[in-house]
Parts: structure tokens; sequence; C-alpha cells
């Protein structure tokens, strides 16, 4: 992690309802007209660090994070059925929740499958296999040809709609947004 | 999707798809060794691969394997030898004490080809292997930051040869779980030069045994309290306590404050 990454991260644990706050933000600036999709990333990646601090508050016996997670999914949730946000930011965000081992819940489970195959049609270039094998040839390209890196990658994905891989077999196209952070 | 990334062509893709044999449900790890069986006939597992499926083969439930080994086979008929572990040089190895949820992290800086590279393990009783990652190409100034970010717990430094013996007892203890350890605890182990660790669980006592000197107990006597930990506060009243923490611990903490104010 980088030096301002830790004094990001430092400074977030500090304030117990930086998740919250964060997702609220993320959501709003997706819902612009032309949101800025830098900050967009950006509070996507604070919402993601904020998350990981939330689940160690969480198996620390902390009620008040158990109470935050709670309401973090019902808001995603909602968010999901107002159709303001883009919904593969939506995707991206209940992803970070997922991958800092966060449950996801039914509800919530639900909708990400939902939002795996909405974001993988649009994204899918008229369903061409080859357009698959140019995203996982790219995807490699961005780790650096790290084996366990790129499982990486895919597994958070996977681990963010449930853990149900199945599904993942004609909506590979949404690992092209969900990877690309 | 484990099938796309290990036919898509891609060396670093196909390897990656490995991962998928550590996966919590038998049909996708069922499914990912009989692919890699299809890409065995097809040539297409490398010596990386199998090296790695070897490695793995023992840390898979026995309802995995049968495919897993017609895998490597097939594999070797195939004329594929696994490829040879990394000479590596561990040059710190520490390991934390076990904290209030009962996990226990080990962190390693070793050099490999001229290379750093940070490794991190987490070990945690009732759950298995809970995470591990290696990174390389880290700056002496990050390894130095994550050692010292890692000293706010207590660190005692541990022999490189006794990680087979820590990780398998986890290991062991994953199978009775249900918990699968994560795929990048083959990084881990390359990282450190571990070529082999095989799930085995040691009792208590065995561990004690371990200990050469120092040791203020007998391993009889470690067997009865531990066996008796229940009821040793009636006879040993400082272990009646333990560090709370919670929103009532903080409410609680807060009336004083602010009542000594």
């Amino acid at each position: 992690m980088s030096t301002h990454a830790q004094q990001a991260a430092d400074t977030l644990a500090d304030y117990s309802n930086a998740a919250f706050e964060l997702l609220e933000l993320a959501l709003d600036e997706a819902a612009r007209e032309q949101p800025d999709t830098a900050l967009v990333d950006s509070f996507i990646s604070l919402f993601s660090q904020a998350s990981e601090t939330l689940r160690l508050k969480i198996e620390g016996g902390y009620k008040t994070a158990s109470d935050i997670a709670a309401k973090l999914r019902k808001r995603l949730v909602a968010a999901s059925q107002t159709g303001a946000s883009d919904p593969s930011t939506i995707l991206l965000l209940a992803q970070s929740f997922g991958a800092a081992k966060l449950d996801l819940g039914e509800e919530l489970s639900g909708v990400v499958e939902h939002l795996i195959e909405q974001v993988g049609a649009a994204n899918a270039g008229d369903g061409d296999p080859a357009a698959m094998l140019g995203f996982i040839a790219d995807l490699v390209k961005q780790v650096n040809g790290d084996a366990f890196a790129l499982f990486s990658c895919f597994e958070e994905t996977s681990r963010g709609a449930g853990r149900k891989p199945r599904r993942y077999a004609h909506s590979g196209a949404v690992f092209r947004r969900g990877c690309r952070r | 999707m484990p099938i796309a990334v290990l036919f898509s062509g891609e060396a670093a893709a196909a390897e990656a798809s490995i991962g998928w044999l550590l996966d919590p449900a038998t049909p996708v790890r069922r499914a990912t060794a009989h692919a890699l069986g299809d890409a065995a006939h097809k040539g297409n597992v490398t010596p990386t691969m199998l090296r790695r499926m070897i490695t793995m083969r023992n840390w898979l439930p026995e309802d995995s394997r049968t495919a897993l080994d017609a895998a490597i086979a097939t594999a070797r008929r195939k004329g594929v030898s696994p490829a040879q572990w990394d000479e590596v040089e561990v040059r710190q190895l520490i390991t934390t004490g076990i904290d209030g949820s009962g996990a226990i992290g080990v962190l390693a800086h070793c050099r490999n080809k001229r290379k750093n590279v940070l490794g991190s393990l987490v070990l945690k009783h009732g759950v298995g292997v809970r995470d591990a990652w290696a990174q390389e190409g880290m700056a002496q100034k990050e390894l130095d930051h994550a050692f010292v970010d890692a000293a706010v717990v207590d660190q005692f430094t541990i022999a490189q040869d006794f990680l087979p013996t820590a990780v398998g007892h986890f290991l062991a203890l994953g199978h009775q779980t249900g918990a699968m350890p994560p795929f990048g605890l083959v990084r881990f182990l390359e990282a450190v030069g571990v070529s082999s660790v095989q799930p085995r669980l040691i009792s208590p006592a065995s561990l004690l045994e371990t200990i050469e000197e120092g040791r203020a107990i007998g391993a009889a006597a470690f067997e009865y309290l531990l066996a008796d930990g229940f009821e040793l506060a009636a006879d040993y009243v400082f272990i009646d306590s333990w560090f709370e923490a919670g929103d009532e611990v903080d409410a609680v903490a807060d009336a004083q404050s602010s009542g000594a104010q």
C-alpha cells in the first residue's frame, strides 16, 4: 500500500461512519449527468478500505459496525432499484463490500446477480467470444502476467456476487468492468 | 469461468485457473480438475502448473482428489515434469502472538532472483488458513514499513523449518471446519521456499515437546491444564479477566471519563 493510501486508511479508521458517507458520495457522483469517473473510482477505492475496517470492527464485536453494514446493504439494494446511478458503479461498490469479506446477505446477493447479467449484457460486444478472450489477454497484461493477481481479480468479482460462479459462464464480460481498477 | 480462463490461450490465465481447485464448492473443484485433465491431454499443462497441482493435492478434501490425480497422471504421461522450486533466501520470518480472535500472523521477507519478496499469512484457530499472499519487487522502505506496522503486536522470530508444521496443522483444521485455504498460500510457500506442506494436526503435547529449552511444564500437566480450562479461574483468579471491546465498553468508558471531569 502506498504512503498516501496508508494515511487515508489510518484517517478513515478514526471515522466510524466513513463507509456509509463514501457510498453516498460514490452514488451521488455516479448519478450525475456527466460523472467524474476518476472521482467515482476514488470513492469506490476509499469505500473498499472503509469496508475492510468495518469488517474488522464487526469481528471485534462492535454492534455499531454491524448496524452500519446492514445500512450499507440496504442502501445498495435501494440504489439498484431507483436506477439513478450507473449499474456498473453499484456492482463495483457491492463487489468491494463482498471483497472486504462482509456478508452480502440474500437480498444484496440477488441484486448483484442481476447486476452481473445486466452489466455483462451491456459489455458483451454482441456475444463475441473473441471479445472475452481479448479481455482476458488485456487483463493478463494489466497484472503483468501474475497468475495470483489474475485469480484474485476473478475471485473478488465472484465473491461480490454471492459465490455462484456458474452464472458467470455466460456473463464473463462483466469481469471487464469489475477488474479494471 | 475456470474453463474459459484455462483455455484462453494465455499462459498466466491457465496458471491462474488452478486457483479454483481450492474453491469452497465441490462442483467447482471437480469441474476445474476435470478441465485440467483435458488441458493435460492437449499438452496445455505447464511444469509450473503441475508442480502447484501436486503441492495442492492433499489440501483438497478427499471428494475432490480423484479427478486431480487423473489430471496429474495425464500430464506426467505427456512428459511434463514438475518445475523446480526456486532457491530463496529468507531474511526475516516473524510471527505474532495469538490475538483475541484466535488468529496468528506470519510475515516474511525473502530474496528471490535479486528481488525482495514480502509474504504474509494468517492462521486462525477454529478456521484454518485464513489468508495468504506474497508480493515481489518491493522496495526496502516498503518492507521496513511493513515490519514496523506489524511491530504494534508481540512478535517472535521463527525458523523456516517450523512453517510446514504450523501450516500443516491449520490445513488439517480447515479439513475439519470446511475452510479451504486461499490460492495465495501457494504463492506464500513459494516465496519462503517451503516445497511441501501436508495437512497434519499437531497435539498440544506434541507441540510442547518441540520446545527443547525453557519448558516450565511437562506434557501431562499441560494436557491436564487444557482439559481443566474452564475451572482454572477458581484457582487462578487473575485469569478470570479479559480485555473487552465494543459499544458497551465505549459507553462505560465515556461515562467514567465524564464523571472524572
